[in-house]
């Protein structure tokens, strides 16, 4: 039942992947995008981190490098959960303002798209990097809310 | 009580998995790419992305932006403009005629021994290369050429799955393809994204009057396709080395047509 429940999570994940993937494709701002997957991340990695993702933080990694990129097999899965790790160990150190999770949402994006900062780091692709992390969060923030709502204790 | 020791468990697991990632990375290193290569051939039906899928999501419009105000004043200026456009119908109805043909000249046309197959971008990584249709449906082959609208190479092939393959443009920083000039020098063209580098690796004759450079059969190309025009370029002469930066203008969209260049 366990092993059922993990790949199911897998298979979450990668659905996720491929629809920011396919987001990807709208817009009239190409640099600027929405990151579900990230968000997706971020959320598990925040609220929700357990064993029980592992496989699926390894496995959407292991399908990305395998369809999406010349990578070599395994640095997307290395990178996702390495992501994991570096959100939820500073999560447990830093103030739980909006500010310090705003700081961690950002360092997020920037270990999201490390390979834009290294291969072609310049003011511009930090404004970009900037503005993709002030969209997500906002995002973020609007489906923690939703997720976070109890109906069955609010009062009528 | 007990939750710090399930926190480092947590951690400790994830960590592993790390090194089982790096594990993976160096197999796949040291098979060059081998490892990878086998492993997507058999389970490429699990890419679940096609031309339908792309196209509906390329059809949804962000219209959010759009106030009452610019809707009214659109709807205003809309209306001056159907009269001309009424006019300019019968007129782009006949270049539309042409331009179908055209296209479909252009879509499969033999020049010689060499076949264009029209493409389309299917999908951007999150490392800003782009996945095109085509794969070894239509026998494509690693660094089989990507050219734009007007011929100029503005990529090539790395990756071949079934119906798709990934192809490296001149916008990633690890673009790197080889070119000749008129003159027969050599040079090494790579990108940083915003620029074209383009830098000699063989001088046959020292002249600045350059007008393109193009892929060539030296390079077991399929013929000779622009890569880059130098006309109006300032080109530099340094210690029998020439060099010059080029500005990319050319934009990827969804509605890009792409041709690849195949053997006939």
């Amino acid at each position: 039942m366990k092993i059922l429940r993990n790949f199911s999570f897998a298979i979450l994940f990668i659905a996720v992947l491929i629809l920011e993937l396919l987001i990807g494709i709208i817009g009239e701002f190409p640099e600027i995008r929405i990151l579900p997957f990230l968000i997706l991340l971020f959320y598990i990695s925040l609220n929700r981190f357990s064993n029980a993702y592992i496989l699926a933080f390894f496995l959407s990694g292991i399908y990305y490098d395998l369809f999406y990129t010349s990578n070599y097999f395994g640095s997307a899965s290395a990178k996702f959960i390495s992501l994991g790790i570096f959100v939820n160990f500073l999560n447990n150190k830093i103030n739980n303002d909006l500010l310090s999770e705003f700081l961690l949402f950002f360092g997020a994006v920037s270990i999201y798209k490390f390979e834009t900062i290294i291969y072609s780091f310049s003011i511009n692709q930090l404004t970009i990097i900037f503005l993709i992390s002030v969209i997500n969060y906002f995002l973020f923030k609007l489906i923690n809310i939703i997720l976070k709502r109890d109906v069955f204790t609010q009062s009528i | 009580m007990n939750q710090e020791p399930q926190k480092r468990r947590n951690y400790i697991i994830y960590i592993l998995f790390i090194f089982l990632s790096g594990a993976v990375f160096l197999a796949d290193l040291f098979s060059d790419k081998k490892f990878s290569n086998l492993i997507s051939d058999n389970t490429d039906f699990l890419f679940p992305v096609n031309e339908e899928a792309v196209s509906l999501f390329d059809s949804v419009e962000l219209n959010f932006l759009k106030n009452k105000n610019d809707l009214i004043n659109e709807n205003a200026r809309l209306k001056n403009e159907v009269i001309e456009l009424r006019k300019l119908k019968l007129v782009n109805d006949n270049l539309l005629e042409e331009i179908e043909a055209n296209n479909e000249l252009i879509k499969n046309v033999d020049l010689e021994n060499i076949v264009y197959y029209k493409s389309t971008i299917l999908i951007k990584n999150t490392e800003d290369e782009y996945l095109i249709s085509g794969g070894r449906n239509i026998n494509l082959q690693k660094n089989d050429l990507v050219l734009n609208e007007e011929g100029f190479v503005v990529g090539y092939v790395v990756k071949i799955f079934d119906d798709h393959s990934l192809i490296n443009t001149i916008i990633n920083t690890d673009f790197s393809i080889p070119g000749i000039d008129k003159y027969g020098n050599e040079y090494m063209i790579t990108s940083n994204r915003e620029e074209l580098l383009i830098n000699s690796i063989y001088i046959e004759e020292i002249n600045l009057n350059i007008d393109y450079i193009s892929t060539d059969v030296v390079f077991n190309h399929l013929g000779k396709f622009p890569i880059v025009r130098l006309s109006n370029i300032e080109v530099i002469n340094a210690n029998n080395k020439i060099s010059a930066v080029v500005g990319i203008e050319y934009d990827f969209s969804f509605d890009s047509n792409i041709y690849i260049v195949k053997e006939k």
